[in-house]
């Protein structure tokens, strides 16, 4: 067989905890490559359950007592040890080493501000439903989206789901959050280069809104051959 | 010992087969014939079995082995099988509702290999085009439109709550176990001690908000999988429309095609719903396929094990190639399991599991609608075969039960398959004891084997038989592919008929013996380059046989020859004679003499048998004994009490004596004794006697006078040596051509005699003596001496006991 060269992606997963990452996780795996891990546990969180009227909603729609600050730190702790656990149980599949970071704060904060270093970030969110959805990609009109749009290709293609193209017009950011709002998505691709340009905030909402992993795909990722 | 006996004629001592009875030079000039000779009840027996219509008819073969029973039984099942309609097709199926429960379908024969073609063909395609299906565009574009539209709704009331939370400035936050509502000012979440500063009324507004959205956004996470189970429920039934479009084309062509068979159009509908409801098996064998190495591949679907549900388990049918008519099945190792069938189980993850793919046909389902052939002393040896032989008779089902079941060890997963109804005639061969031991032990055995079929071991002599027998052995000469036979073979074979049959008048019947001499014959024949078989062949197979036979034979004359076993052939003794035994071992038999003594002395009237004292004897030994002492004490002084005291014993003898073929030789023994008369050591005894001196019959009255003869002509034959035998059994002689050269040459005699004064007579060379008017013996004749010292005995007995004499 002629040796062909091999994307050997260099891919951070982002999350805010466990839930979020396991979506994201897989994601980075359908793709393939280097895969890091970066938790940023948002204190903000913690500190809301000291409302006085706070309930925890679960998924199953069950409403609970909020867990007390000591509990969630417990959780959070405990997520990392799980999303270490996985990232390295996918390392060991390639045959690459782990590398895990953890952190407080902002998680679309702290993974936009060093995008530009990785091929593709994925910043993780927990699926509500078990349906497949579809990719969806979105760009602006003014840069180069080749990369993003191939990789939403790759994706609904390994995912066996179809695709969608979204882009930032003259109407603005708006009309983009209310139609991801209403759809159901699998994985919201963008340009790296668009996602610092729409910022931390507006990359959060995008976020919110579409209730699905954010990928964002630098502008060299494709044609980086494995080991190169 | 000057009045010399003769003893019987030469030609008196064997039965001669003239060959020019036959008009035949060699076999190879005749008309052969493979049935059997003098075995008309039974073989009428085994036909009436075979055709009689009517239940429980089987039938035992009962007879010796080597007359035929097992080849005579193919032979006539062969000929009515082949009259009889070729039996249906037994095939077991899934059951779709119960699958512990498989279904048993009859089918006319060829039907089930049929059905089961069409099902492997059936899953070949299914597996085919159901993926195809599913990967086409039209099933993608409907499947995608469904998932969007249930996925969209579910969005859309998420969209909707997130923008109230917006609208209300509330925010939805994610936690690691799930969601929490916050207040926000100014694009941030509001921390509870900033929140504690707000007004009270302010905290109250957010507090009901939160409270309101919370119940919200449950109420829109409860309702998720409602919406989850309908979409999957909308999902199954564009599944089943698009598999019944596939599935429906293709089993109407095979409802077409077995439209005379209700049977299997209720099977094949009940596949059509199955394959529609499980039609997840077909996509996952498709999926697995893309992943494989050989993807693409033309694949028998229907071996996957996940297919086995399909599957079509054609127990019984008879191959394009095989015979037409009924079965004949011989099982030759008839365990439970090879009589009614078995359930395999495959060991899986350390579970035993099973299917209805894994039930085994036994016998009895090869042999439904034909015949069954048995040996009876191995079904009765496997536990339960016996048992279950008789609960599948008597049901007329076959019932497929293990021993475990039966045990009650059955601790895994196991069927109850739907019974096949039993037609079949049962072919039991045995010996007759088992039969006896059947008919007495099983009350079961009577109603269900209702004929005997019993081979006889024998046929009277005579010119048509002798014909026959000739027939006989040219069909068996040309069946076993023997060189032909010449008109003397067939002679010489049939003389030894007579010698195994031990009857000058009889032939035996044991056909396996003379086979297996005919095709040593033919061995030897074919070694010297002959192109017939002839007499010298066959007495060189006979001579071959005893030679192999004979290392025990030739030891034992060894030892004799030495001095080691003390045997006299010339001389007189008193108290002393040669006995002949049969040393039988296996197929082996040769004869053998014993020293028998006798000693006697004052007593109270105790014949002691010495080797029933040491329990050497045997039971008929002893009555042997007890016989002759019954003669004694009746023949001689019956005034006055019996005070002898003897002995008998036969000398050197280790092993142990049975029968009472020496009971005459022992009494010779001991009236030599008492009259104090010699005996002739030349002449060796056998005989039984009954209590008034009579001479009965014995067996292997050849084999006893060839054992001393040899020993004799070891040693030199003086002319005066013989056998005195029963004249009984003079009819029984068929000896050896070197005796009755001998006797011909005058050199050895066989003496019949018919009782005991005859025998003690020409032991003794003294008369016996009959009683005369006074009631006494004639002076100085054997019995009177035997007498006189009986009543020396009592005399003395009576001087002993009385008073004064005791010093």
């Amino acid at each position: 067989m002629a040796a062909e060269a091999k994307i050997r992606r260099r891919i951070l997963v982002g999350a805010g905890c466990f839930a979020d990452a396991r979506p994201a996780m897989g994601l980075a795996e359908r793709l393939g490559g280097e895969i890091c891990g970066l938790m940023v546990a948002d204190l903000a969180v913690i500190e809301a359950s000291g409302l006085p009227a706070q309930r925890l909603i679960t998924a199953k729609g069950d409403l609970l007592e909020p867990p007390s600050p000591e509990r969630q730190k417990r959780q959070i702790a405990a997520d990392a040890r799980a999303f270490r656990a996985e990232l390295v149980r996918l390392a060991e599949l390639s045959g690459q080493t782990a590398d895990f970071q953890q952190a407080t704060g902002d998680l679309v904060a702290s993974v936009i501000s060093d995008a530009r270093q990785w091929d593709v970030v994925v910043i993780g969110h927990r699926r509500l439903r078990g349906h497949s959805g579809r990719v969806v990609v979105l760009t602006s009109p003014s840069e180069t989206t080749s990369e993003a749009v191939g990789l939403a290709e790759e994706l609904a293609s390994a995912l066996g789901i179809s695709g969608m193209h979204l882009e930032v017009s003259a109407n603005g950011i708006e009309a983009v959050f209310r139609e991801v709002a209403r759809r159901d998505i699998a994985a919201l691709v963008l340009p790296i280069e668009l996602a610092t340009s729409l910022g931390s905030g507006t990359l959060m909402r995008l976020l919110e809104a579409s209730r699905a992993p954010l990928v964002l795909v630098g502008p060299e990722e494709i044609n980086r051959p494995e080991g190169g | 010992m000057s009045d010399r006996v003769q003893g019987l004629s030469a030609d008196q001592l064997r039965r001669r087969i003239d060959p020019a009875l036959f008009d035949f030079r060699t076999t190879a000039e005749i008309g052969t014939y493979d049935g059997l000779v003098g075995q008309e009840r039974a073989i009428d027996a085994i036909r009436l079995a075979s055709q009689i219509g009517h239940r429980d008819f089987n039938v035992f073969v009962a007879g010796p082995p080597g007359t035929g029973r097992h080849s005579t039984v193919l032979k006539l099942l062969t000929d009515e099988a082949r009259a009889r309609p070729v039996p249906d097709d037994l095939v077991y199926v899934n059951n779709f509702d119960l699958p512990h429960k498989p279904r048993a379908m009859r089918l006319r024969a060829g039907v089930g290999r049929q059905l089961k073609a069409e099902m492997e063909e059936l899953i070949n395609d299914l597996a085919s085009d159901i993926p195809a299906l599913f990967d086409s565009e039209d099933y993608q574009s409907q499947r995608r439109a469904l998932d969007e539209e249930y996925g969209e709704r579910h969005e859309e009331a998420m969209s909707d709550f997130v923008d109230r939370c917006k609208a209300e400035s509330i925010a939805v936050l994610r936690t690691p176990m799930g969601f929490m509502l916050a207040p926000i000012r100014e694009g941030q979440v509001v921390k509870p001690d900033d929140f504690q500063k707000l007004p009270e009324a302010e905290q109250a507004e957010i507090d009901e908000k939160i409270e309101r959205l919370q119940v919200e956004l449950a109420e829109i996470l409860r309702a998720a999988p409602a919406l989850e189970k309908e979409h999957r429920k909308r999902v199954e039934e564009l599944n089943g429309q698009m598999t019944e479009r596939v599935v429906s084309s293709q089993i109407d062509e095979a409802l077409a095609r077995f439209s005379d068979f209700p049977q299997i159009i209720a099977y094949l509908r009940e596949v059509h719903a199955d394959v529609i409801e499980n039609v997840g098996l077909f996509l996952q064998v498709a999926a697995a396929e893309k992943e494989g190495q050989f993807a693409g591949a033309v694949r028998k679907y229907h071996a996957e094990p996940i297919f086995a549900r399909y599957t079509v388990n054609l127990m019984v049918s008879r191959g394009p190639d095989e015979a037409e008519g009924a079965p004949i099945v011989t099982e030759h190792l008839p365990t439970l399991d090879h009589l009614s069938g078995r359930i395999e189980h495959l060991s899986e993850m350390g579970t035993l599991i099973t299917n209805f793919t894994m039930i085994k046909p036994g016998a009895l389902h090869r042999a439904n609608g034909g015949y069954l052939v048995l040996d009876a002393r191995q079904v009765l040896g496997e536990p339960f075969a016996w048992d279950a032989l008789k609960r599948c008779l008597k049901s007329r089902s076959i019932q497929i039960t293990t021993p475990a079941e039966r045990l009650g060890l059955v601790s895994t997963v196991s069927l109850e398959p739907d019974p096949f109804d039993l037609d079949v005639r049962v072919v039991l061969v045995g010996d007759r004891l088992l039969h006896a031991l059947l008919v007495s032990l099983d009350p079961e055995f009577s109603e269900l084997f209702k004929l005997q079929a019993d081979f006889e071991e024998t046929v009277d002599l005579s010119d048509e038989t002798i014909l026959a027998f000739g027939k006989l052995l040219a069909g068996f000469a040309e069946h076993e592919n023997l060189i032909p036979l010449t008109s003397d073979c067939v002679a010489r074979v049939l003389e030894e008929a007579v010698r195994l049959a031990e009857d000058s008048t009889k032939l035996s019947l044991r056909i396996g013996s003379l086979a297996d001499l005919l095709r040593e014959a033919d061995h030897y024949a074919k070694a010297d380059g002959a192109k017939v078989i002839g007499a010298e062949n066959v007495e060189k197979a006979v001579a071959e046989k005893e030679r192999r036979e004979s290392r025990i034979r030739d030891r034992l004359r060894e030892s004799v020859r030495r001095g080691i076993l003390m045997i006299d052939t010339h001389g007189e003794r008193v108290g002393q004679i040669n006995g002949l035994s049969v040393v039988g071992l296996g197929g082996t038999r040769f004869g053998q003499p014993s020293r028998i003594t006798a000693r006697v002395r004052m007593g109270e009237g105790e014949v002691v048998d010495i080797e029933r004292e040491v329990e050497l004897g045997g039971p008929l030994h002893s009555k042997g004994v007890m016989i002759l002492s019954g003669y004694l004490s009746a023949a001689f002084a019956t005034d006055v009490p019996l005070s002898l005291r003897a002995s008998l014993v036969f000398e050197q003898n280790y092993g142990g004596v049975d029968g009472d073929s020496a009971s005459s030789t022992e009494l010779y023994a001991l009236l030599s004794a008492l009259a104090e008369v010699p005996i002739d050591q030349g002449i060796a005894v056998t005989g039984s006697v009954n209590q008034s001196g009579e001479i009965q019959a014995i067996g292997g009255v050849n084999e006893k006078i060839e054992g001393f003869f040899d020993i004799c002509a070891e040693r030199g034959l003086t002319g005066d040596q013989g056998v005195l035998i029963p004249a009984s059994n003079v009819e029984h002689l068929a000896l050896r051509d070197r005796v009755v050269e001998a006797v011909q040459a005058g050199k050895f005699r066989i003496i019949p005699v018919r009782h005991v004064d005859e025998g003690i007579a020409i032991l003794t060379g003294k008369p016996a003596g009959q009683r005369v008017a006074d009631g006494k013996f004639p002076e100085g004749s054997v019995n009177a001496l035997v007498e006189a010292r009986l009543r020396g005995f009592a005399e003395a007995r009576r001087a002993f006991g009385q008073p004064g004499k005791e010093d």
